[in-house]
């Protein structure tokens, strides 16, 4: 078995559960969507996560009365539930494709203005590809290692635009329709509930089963924390009407606190920084759907699933970088229904199949 | 004249001159002319002394090459009168006068009649030698090795024992200072090619009774001792077992040092890392023994080898935590910024410059047109020629000897730099970055660290050349990742920091020193400190 998992401990792998949860927070958004009624941004992140820490405790509940230490344990021999695995493997791929595809945007749109997406990704194909190789020991340990220079960057970020925040441009605030906070936080499920999936799927690695329960908690509720005041920081920033028209907020953002002090031009370093953390990100999510795919179909090398994973997500960047009717569908679709693929299937994963009591009489 | 004429016109057979080929033994080579690596061949010299002083005398001969190897000195003596025996000892490396007085005189003195040929050896022992090392042995690989050791072997007829007597008078520098890790205020001594003299002044350090120092064979046909030295009790059993697993798998023709053998014992092959701590301070090594780790001593090497290591074992020097909290945190600090600054500043440079020159500031940016005005060269490759002229700089300063190699440096330093500039070969402004970066790596204490660093840096800057801030991104994340999944015998090149470990090495913030027992728990060792 070559599916180098390896072994972490419970702060690896909080670091690397809290960079995903803030990167899918912040930079896994629609804006159009998620700025279209209103400023509450910020409140459907925090709803989103209490949302997927309860189906993460379920899970959690669920591997402790069965006995098992991942996802794999779970989905078991079932046919029906390897089916099930497939959506969850998509939603993984998805859920690391769309930081990387904000980004690339970014890139193309205001740092080599005029570049093809496609040079880009000839930088990131590698990356993905070499991290996922060398597996979930890996990534978790970078992402540990880059840890704190991300969140001082990122608060940085957050204390320098003090200057330019008004309170006044939070509102409107849609408090008035809680259903509607709810269902926007239950659309946002693919970018809240990832990170804990994948954090399921590499359960094993992390050695104890509440080792995982407490790291996942620790990580969501900081990086649900960390992501909840960026939006709001860039919801004091931007009025709603001008954030549902923005491309790149986060980086609109760092050009406002640049223009601010020009002296202190670190707006693309930071950027960049921000985008080795997607990277990571992304790599962790793809790790984990790559083991998905190994333990429920039986495949003993990780590897090439790896590159065939990381070859999908880049191919899927570059094809929905594309402004066509049928990718603005998809786009559409990504952002509002992408939540079936982690609400549904895990649910019925969770449930058990009650056996029939049959005697040895009622058998002969 | 008339052989030229012949020569000329005759198709004859050249004259054939004459040439070594590698393959005259193994036929054909294949078409990479790869071999497969081959289990080195020992001398047959294995099995037990005979009772035959003339069958023993022949194999000597044959073993050592005695008719053509004038080395070896096989001396026939009569013990009190009575007894053949064979004194037998390596010219030069046994010391002569060692072996008449205390070998030769009282044999010829010593009363054996009525000894069996057996009790020889213990009888002669107990009654004529008055050395204080003797071993008796009825192994011939044994005296082999004693006798290449440059101790002297003592054969008698009738007897299956040999007696080995420690005679080592060989020349061996003497302990003098550090070449290359000098301290301030840390002590003055370094180690010699002389493992015993090695062994000596680690005891000396450490007067503990649990301190072994375990002597083995390094491997190989050349029979080179090595010395796991370690603290019994506190060294992780598990560690210490895998260590002499890959020693024990060294099988090898090659003289062994230790950085043969770090290369030979260590996981990643192709990581610029070194995996193995190299000191030539005693006091390093001792201190790293204290720690739970285990140092490494090979004959006729000056330098300790100690393992397991982590990056933040590269960035400390031996003197760090001689000096008080702050100035240490100071100079820690420094150090960390000069390690950072000779790997991501050249890099940094040219993408700012060549991809986002939007990010530096209009003053600056004048200064780098100004002075890139007449200069021919392309950015990326102005840079990428001063650092590999850096790196020649550097190389040719360390292997020429004494103050030459000063000079060199700073002849290379500034005639060099001052040429260039005014050739229009390269600018100012590349040169100040270029010099940034020298000092910062210099500010590395590891000078395999220092090298290591090298190699990142121009793939950093061949990246950033090609994608600016995107390919440094890519770069460096790459080469942190391939750092995070690396290990020095098992232990992760990031620990304390990813894996987290209780002991915090003194990497950014020097704590201050407290009064603890035990040791570092990296490695996990028996005894932790609480």
């Amino acid at each position: 078995m070559n599916l180098r998992l390896g072994a972490f401990g419970k702060q690896e792998t909080a670091a690397t559960v809290l960079l995903c949860t803030f990167f899918g927070g912040c930079f896994s958004v629609d804006c159009r969507t998620l700025f279209g009624q209103g400023n509450a941004s910020w409140l459907t992140e925090i709803i989103a996560v209490i949302q997927a820490l309860l189906l993460f405790e379920a899970a959690v509940w669920a591997l402790r009365v069965r006995g098992g230490s991942d996802l794999s344990a779970l989905i078991g021999d079932s046919k029906l539930k390897k089916a099930l695995a497939v959506p969850l493997m998509l939603a993984l791929v998805l859920a690391a494709m769309l930081p990387l595809k904000s980004f690339l945007l970014t890139m193309t749109e205001f740092v080599f203005a005029g570049s093809r997406s496609v040079a880009a990704c000839l930088y990131l194909l590698p990356c993905l590809f070499l991290l996922t190789v060398l597996g979930a020991e890996t990534i978790v340990r970078t992402a540990r290692i880059f840890l704190p220079i991300l969140i001082l960057s990122i608060l940085a970020a957050l204390v320098s635009g003090i200057g330019e925040y008004r309170f006044d441009r939070i509102f409107p605030i849609p408090i008035g329709n809680p259903f509607r906070l709810m269902s926007e936080a239950g659309s946002a499920q693919l970018r809240a509930a990832s990170p804990l999936l994948a954090l399921l799927c590499v359960g094993e690695g992390t050695q104890d089963r509440m080792a995982m329960r407490s790291a996942g908690r620790i990580g969501t509720i900081a990086g649900g924390a960390l992501a909840a005041a960026a939006l709001f920081a860039l919801a004091m920033m931007f009025p709603y009407s001008e954030l549902r028209e923005m491309s790149a907020p986060f980086y609109r953002m760092l050009i406002e606190v640049r223009a601010e002090n020009p002296t202190l031009r670190l707006d693309r370093a930071v950027l960049f920084l921000w985008l080795a953390g997607a990277i990571l990100c992304a790599a962790f999510y793809l790790y984990a759907a790559c083991l998905l795919f190994c333990r429920t179909f039986g495949v003993r090398d990780a590897r090439p699933v790896a590159l065939c994973v990381s070859g999908l997500a880049v191919t899927l960047i570059l094809v929905l970088q594309y402004d066509t009717a049928a990718t603005s569908a998809v786009r559409g679709h990504l952002y509002r229904d992408a939540w079936a693929l982690i609400g549904v299937p895990v649910p019925l994963i969770l449930l058990k199949k009650r056996r029939r009591k049959t005697t040895c009489a009622a058998a002969a | 004249m008339k052989k030229a004429i012949r020569n000329l016109f005759q198709f004859d057979t050249p004259y054939r001159r004459f040439e070594l080929l590698e393959t005259e033994s193994e036929g054909t080579p294949s078409f990479f002319a790869r071999r497969k690596a081959e289990k080195a061949k020992h001398p047959k010299k294995s099995g037990k002394i005979d009772r035959k002083l003339k069958d023993n005398r022949a194999w000597l001969t044959e073993v050592f090459c005695a008719a053509i190897n004038t080395d070896l000195i096989l001396r026939a003596i009569r013990v009190g009168g009575r007894t053949d025996a064979l004194v037998v000892s390596m010219n030069g490396m046994a010391d002569d006068a060692k072996i008449a007085d205390f070998i030769l005189r009282p044999a010829f003195h010593l009363d054996v009649s009525g000894i069996p040929e057996e009790q020889l050896p213990s009888y002669f022992c107990g009654h004529a030698l008055s050395m204080y090392e003797t071993e008796r042995c009825d192994e011939r690989e044994a005296v082999v090795s004693a006798i290449l050791e440059g101790r002297t072997a003592i054969l008698f007829e009738g007897a299956r024992e040999a007696i080995l007597c420690d005679t080592r008078g060989f020349v061996s520098r003497p302990v003098g200072e550090p070449q290359n890790e000098m301290t301030i205020l840390g002590p003055k001594e370094a180690f010699t090619e002389n493992i015993r003299t090695n062994v000596t002044l680690l005891r000396r350090i450490l007067k503990r009774p649990d301190f072994v120092c375990e002597f083995r064979d390094a491997g190989g046909t050349n029979g080179t001792k090595l010395v796991l030295a370690y603290l019994e009790g506190t060294v992780n059993p598990a560690l210490l077992r895998e260590v002499k697993r890959r020693l024990d798998a060294i099988s090898t023709s090659m003289r062994l040092t230790v950085g043969r053998i770090e290369q030979l014992v260590e996981d990643y092959t192709y990581l610029p890392l070194p995996q193995m701590l190299k000191t030539e301070r005693p006091d390093r090594a001792a201190s790293a023994v204290l720690d739970g780790r285990i140092a490494l001593l090979v004959e006729g090497c000056p330098i300790a080898g100690v393992l397991p290591i982590t990056v933040g074992t590269l960035l400390m020097s031996g003197e760090d935590l001689d000096m008080r909290q702050p100035v240490g945190t100071i100079v820690q600090m420094i150090r960390m910024l000069g390690a950072i600054l000779s790997t991501y500043l050249p890099a940094y440079f040219l993408a700012l410059a060549l991809h986002h020159p939007g990010q530096l500031s209009s003053e600056i940016l004048e200064t780098v047109i100004a002075s890139r005005a007449m200069v021919f060269l392309p950015l990326w490759m102005e840079m990428i020629f001063l650092l590999l002229v850096f790196q020649l700089v550097r190389e040719a300063g360390l292997r020429v000897p004494g103050a030459i190699g000063h000079a060199i440096g700073i002849i290379g330093g500034l005639l060099l730099g001052q040429a260039a500039v005014s050739a229009n070969i390269v600018s100012t402004v590349v040169l100040i970055i270029v010099a940034l970066t020298g000092l910062g790596n210099f500010a590395i204490p590891d000078y395999s660290a220092q090298i290591a660093t090298a190699y990142y840096r121009i793939v950093l800057c061949i990246a950033a050349t090609l994608a600016g801030l995107l390919g440094v991104t890519a770069a460096g994340l790459c080469a942190t990742a391939v750092m995070c999944s690396a290990k020095s015998f098992g232990v992760p090149f990031f620990t304390p920091f990813a894996p987290v470990a209780k002991h915090r090495e003194h990497l950014l913030f020097r704590t201050r020193l407290e009064n603890a027992a035990g040791t570092t728990d990296w490695t996990n060792p028996k005894r932790r400190r609480v």
